[in-house]
């Protein structure tokens, strides 16, 4: 197995300081949102660039919607700036804002035919009958709902329904499409479908979509970049692939995917980014391109899919433990180990036809170990 | 279908109780068994109703000639469509304004609200008519118009109002998202889907207006007679069998706008 390569800059849009930022699509500048007493969003800053896919993942309650509902105009900022291609939006009435949305509860009018709730926007806008026909029918076409425009929202499923949701923002063209966890009311199955498709009409459209959502799988697979939220700040800004595997604290390490997390502390500093640590009493050595004092607390976060399990006698280095349960899951098996430093932590491997050792039974005595460098190591704050 | 099977199993207690269905029995006896007397009384061809003394419509022919009746019927009519709709149109506006805004005092106004529905119409009467005789309006028409779509104001303001509860704001955002202004995604968004409950408060505002003796006894003057005031000047001379004929008219008008009007509503529920 070789070691995971470097973070490589997947397209053009990854941070990069060498290429000069065009200006952004859209700014929130020292945005501050409270309601009563309580703020939501304080100073919040946040620029979007132009054709991009940005994700704010948080937990619920966290101010992501809020953001959304301010660049949306049904909510006003108590201060601060939020800017649309270099305009100040204050005073700006939704309907003035070249900006559409697409509701969690996809909000589609009962009363009209799919095709009237897709050709509302156009018509707001005084289009003509020809060009409202046109762009109406090429909209249904490319969320593949061509035939169903006689239908009313509520004959169709869900799926449907969300596509329609999105027929009726995107056929306006705006500037900037903005998507409350509107895939969260789908099944599973069908909430996968539509990842793909959301990106695929992305990319299609060049349409810039600022995304909502609390499903971290959902921000890592579509998204060009990741906002972590945390109590109306972001956390860390980065490309899904930096959130996950550099994480910048604790809690985007842990809101971004399944987290062993193990308490250690720092014995020496034995290299430029190495380090020796104790983990209950057991000496090992780390990685990290961040600075620790020696006697520091650190935070080792190791996830699932990286451990290996082996039997006790087989490998000579790893973290020794028992096992406690098992889960046969098609894909992946589960391990759930108690180690002897104390911790429990979880394992996930995969199957693999070449490794017939991974059948460890609940109480065998085995060593879990990972390839060097593959844990992450964070202060240890959170 | 699925309503059906929820309410399967209290239909079966309501049959295997005789009881339940006594009560039932009695309850619609109580109150319809007036209505019945009336209604077949209206038919009866004894002047005075004592004993069924055969089926005759002479009662309703002579109705139709009597030109002060058919007066005071066009005076109702008129009446209760120009009431009905000014308070439909004013009560369906304060409903969207109670469901969409937020703003101080609104939990009062609704309070209000109540209150006007509860009060008795004595009450509402002698209050209006001090109201008209210190604006020197002068009694009829006019001043029966602004009564009765005073009373009916509440009763379109709730029905609508209810309808509105179940209502996704997210509508009116998207609407607004759309590109519609505040106004055009009330009319075109909020109004439409309420529409069965505006129409069901039209149509019960009608009714109320059409029935009502109280108040139109109250703020009109003689000349301009209402059904119900004419009904009671004919019966304080004696009850004529027309007036039977006259009030089983008013009764099954009452009572197939109630029933349209709870079929719009259920309508809008579904």
């Amino acid at each position: 197995m070789t070691a995971r390569p470097a973070v490589p800059e997947c397209s053009g849009k990854s941070d990069n300081s060498a290429m000069p930022t065009p200006p952004p699509i859209a700014s929130f500048r020292a945005v501050t949102k409270r309601y009563g007493a309580q703020t939501v969003l304080p100073e919040f800053g946040l620029d979007l660039r132009e054709g991009e896919l940005l994700t704010l993942l948080g937990p619920s309650g966290c101010g992501k919607t809020t953001v959304l509902r301010l660049l949306a105009g049904f909510e006003i900022p108590d201060s601060g700036e939020i800017l649309l291609d270099g305009r100040a939006l204050a005073g700006v009435p939704p309907e003035a804002r070249n900006v559409n949305t697409v509701f969690q509860s996809y909000a589609l009018f009962p009363h009209l035919s799919v095709f009237e709730n897709v050709a509302f926007g156009l018509k707001m806008r005084k289009l003509g009958g020809a060009e409202i026909r046109d762009r109406t029918e090429s909209a249904l076409r490319m969320v593949r709902l061509e035939g169903l425009g006689g239908r009313r929202p509520l004959q169709l499923s869900g799926g449907q329904q969300q596509r329609v949701a999105l027929a009726r923002a995107l056929v306006n063209r705006p500037r900037l499409l903005l998507l409350d966890e509107c895939l969260s009311a789908l099944d599973y199955q069908l909430r996968r479908e539509m990842q793909l498709e959301l990106k695929s009409l992305q990319r299609q459209t060049g349409i810039t979509f600022l995304f909502v959502t609390h499903d971290r799988e959902e921000a890592l697979s579509i998204s060009d970049r990741i906002a972590v939220m945390r109590a109306g700040r972001i956390e860390q800004l980065g490309p899904p692939r930096d959130i996950y595997e550099r994480p910048a604290n604790l809690f985007v390490a842990q809101f971004a995917g399944e987290s062993n997390v193990l308490t250690a502390t720092v014995t020496a500093i034995t290299g430029p980014g190495t380090l020796a640590v104790d983990l209950a009493g057991k000496p090992l050595a780390v990685q990290s391109g961040r600075h620790f004092g020696i006697g520091a607390k650190l935070a080792l976060v190791l996830r699932p899919e990286d451990l290996r399990v082996h039997d006790d006698a087989a490998v000579e280095n790893g973290l020794a433990g028992r096992v406690l349960e098992r889960t046969y899951r098609g894909v992946t098996l589960d391990t759930l180990i108690a180690l002897d430093a104390g911790p429990r932590i979880k394992a996930c491997e995969f199957f693999r036809e070449d490794a017939p050792a991974l059948d460890h039974p609940p109480g065998q005595r085995v060593r879990v170990n990972w390839a060097p460098g593959w844990e992450i190591v964070l202060p240890h704050d959170a | 279908m699925k309503n059906s099977a929820r309410f399967e199993p209290v239909k079966n207690i309501v049959a295997a109780m005789p009881l339940g269905r006594l009560d039932g029995v009695l309850i619609y006896t109580f109150l319809y068994l007036p209505m019945a007397v009336l209604i077949l009384e209206s038919f009866n061809a004894s002047k005075y109703g004592i004993g069924w003394q055969g089926f005759t419509l002479d009662w309703y022919e002579s109705l139709a000639a009597d030109a002060e009746i058919l007066a005071a019927a066009r005076n109702s009519l008129t009446v209760a469509a120009l009431s009905a709709t000014l308070a439909t149109i004013i009560g369906s506006l304060g409903a969207v304004g109670l469901q969409r805004y937020r703003f101080r005092g609104r939990k009062f106004l609704m309070g209000l609200l109540f209150v006007t529905l509860m009060s008795p119409d004595i009450v509402m009467a002698v209050s209006l008519l001090v109201l008209f005789i210190g604006l020197r309006l002068e009694l009829g028409l006019f001043t029966l118009w602004l009564a009765h779509t005073s009373f009916c104001l509440p009763f379109v303001t709730l029905t609508v109002h209810a309808r509105l509860q179940g209502f996704d704001n997210a509508l009116v955002e998207a609407a607004r998202d759309l590109g519609a202004g505040e106004w055009t995604a009330i009319r075109r968004i909020v109004l439409p889907l309420a529409l069965p409950a505006i129409a069901a408060g039209w149509l019960m505002s009608f009714t109320l207006s059409l029935d009502d003796a109280v108040v139109s006894f109250f703020v009109t003057c003689p000349d301009f007679e209402v059904l119900p005031l004419r009904i009671y000047s004919m019966v304080r001379l004696g009850v004529k069998p027309e007036v039977n004929s006259l009030a089983s008219l008013l009764f099954a008008v009452s009572l197939s706008f109630v029933l349209l009007a709870q079929w719009l509503l259920r309508k809008n529920r579904e």
